[in-house]
């Protein structure tokens, strides 16, 4: 169809009614676009229709058009939210409540912490009036083993090592008469071996006649391997056998580790 | 001319832009919703309804497929015959005398100020009766011709040629 066939063919006015098909509708879009007659044609249908229709219509209100802004823009209608004021007092309130508990807890904890360190000090206290205590006693046992050596009545009698058993053995006794106490230092005897245990002789020489004075049962765990010995019968001579644990009647002379005579 | 500038701003969401087409398409819009409902209260629901969708909508509006005239006339067509199948349109009080746009223009105080209405008046008073209940049912209430041509028990054909003549003998005392 050429412009003029278009334009006197009726569907021009359609397609200003919306009423074409869609297939006739784009044919009517193609030759608008083809023909600039077609296209005036349709406009003037248009501005005619557009006037009847204005003509026609009662008078559209002021108002509708407000309505429908109000319509498209919810978001600007006016909404009263509760206003967002900054509750200082409230703030503070709570902002002191919370460095109260926050500071209370930390003396807490320092509290406790306090409390612990006075357990420990006064542990250490006990620990240290104890360690007193042993060195006033430590003082005072070498104070009297002083003594013993200085008490006119003694013996000091040297007990050297038995050159077949113990060459490097020594023993040394301070032997007293009068109050038959024999103070032994063992300090140059060496471990028993498991088992075994030091027995002291008090020897007569003239018979030969062993008497034991004693058991060194606590040699290994005794610190200054100083024993002391009562009751001790009149000696001429001492000497030192390695035995059987709990010691025997007789000295095993081939044990005999040290021996010394007054 | 359609103010093809105006309907992208619209598009690209321009309330000035909106705001100038409602200017220049609410008063014939009205009156194609008004020649449907014939109540003015329902009419004015209606056009709010048509805006409203013309804003949301406008991004389905291509130059492509038609004017855009015509894209709002199909709009407020719809909307306004879906009205007519509400509760409110039964109870309205509608102007049953008018039952087409001559009477709706000869009814009173339509008078209003972007028409010379008393001059389209007497030009539609011209038309021979058929020509308003061709015009009527084609453009105003958007018949195809068949629908029309069953409507007014007229052969097709007769509807196809007055179809044409009718709307270009109002044109011409329009345009003169």
């Amino acid at each position: 169809m050429n412009a003029q066939e278009y334009i006197a063919s009726g569907k021009l006015e359609l397609f200003v009614y919306g009423t074409l098909s869609e297939a006739e509708n784009k044919e009517v879009v193609e030759a608008a676009n083809k023909f600039p007659e077609v296209r005036e044609e349709i406009e003037k249908i248009e501005t005619s229709l557009k006037k009847l229709s204005e003509g026609v219509s009662p008078g559209v209100s002021n108002n509708i058009w407000n309505t429908i802004v109000s319509r498209i823009k919810p978001s600007d209608r006016k909404v009263y939210t509760l206003e967002r004021k900054t509750n200082w007092p409230a703030i503070t309130g709570w902002a002191a409540a919370i460095l109260f508990i926050g500071g209370l807890m930390w003396m807490m904890k320092q509290n406790n912490d306090l409390s612990n360190q006075i357990v420990d000090i006064k542990n250490q206290n006990k620990m240290l009036e104890e360690q007193i205590v042993s060195a006033e006693d430590n003082l005072e046992n070498t104070r009297q083993l002083l003594e013993v050596i200085r008490d006119k009545n003694i013996d000091v009698v040297n007990l050297p090592g038995n050159a077949e058993v113990a060459p490097d053995a020594f023993a040394k006794v301070f032997y007293n008469k009068e109050s038959k106490t024999v103070h032994l230092d063992a300090k140059g005897l060496p471990e028993p071996p498991e088992g075994m245990v030091y027995q002291v002789w008090s020897l007569k020489l003239d018979p030969l006649t062993p008497t034991s004075i004693g058991l060194l049962d606590d040699f290994t765990t005794d610190e200054n391997k100083v024993f002391i010995l009562q009751d001790i019968p009149d000696s001429e001579a001492f000497g030192i056998t390695l035995e059987p644990a709990g010691g025997s009647e007789t000295p095993t002379l081939t044990q005999l580790y040290t021996l010394g005579t007054i | 001319m359609q103010p093809d500038d105006l309907i992208l701003q619209l598009q690209n969401r321009n309330e000035k832009a909106f705001s100038k087409l409602y200017e220049m398409y609410s008063e014939s819009t009205f009156g194609i919703i008004y020649s449907i409902v014939l109540d003015k209260d329902l009419a004015e629901e209606v056009l709010q309804d048509v805006f409203v969708k013309v804003w949301d909508k406008a991004d389905t509006y291509s130059s492509t497929k038609g004017r855009f005239f015509t894209w709002i006339l199909n709009i407020a067509r719809n909307a306004a015959i879906d009205k007519t199948r509400s509760k409110a349109f039964k109870n309205s009080r509608k102007n049953l005398d008018a039952d087409n746009f001559v009477h709706i223009l000869e009814d009173s105080g339509n008078l209003n100020q972007k028409t010379d209405t008393i001059g389209l008046r007497k030009f539609v008073k011209a038309l021979e009766p058929l020509c308003i209940k061709i015009i009527d049912l084609l453009y105003f209430k958007g018949y195809t011709q068949v629908e029309a041509s069953e409507t007014l028990e007229i052969p097709l054909g007769t509807i196809k040629t007055r179809n044409r003549n009718c709307l270009n003998t109002l044109r011409q005392s329009m345009e003169d």
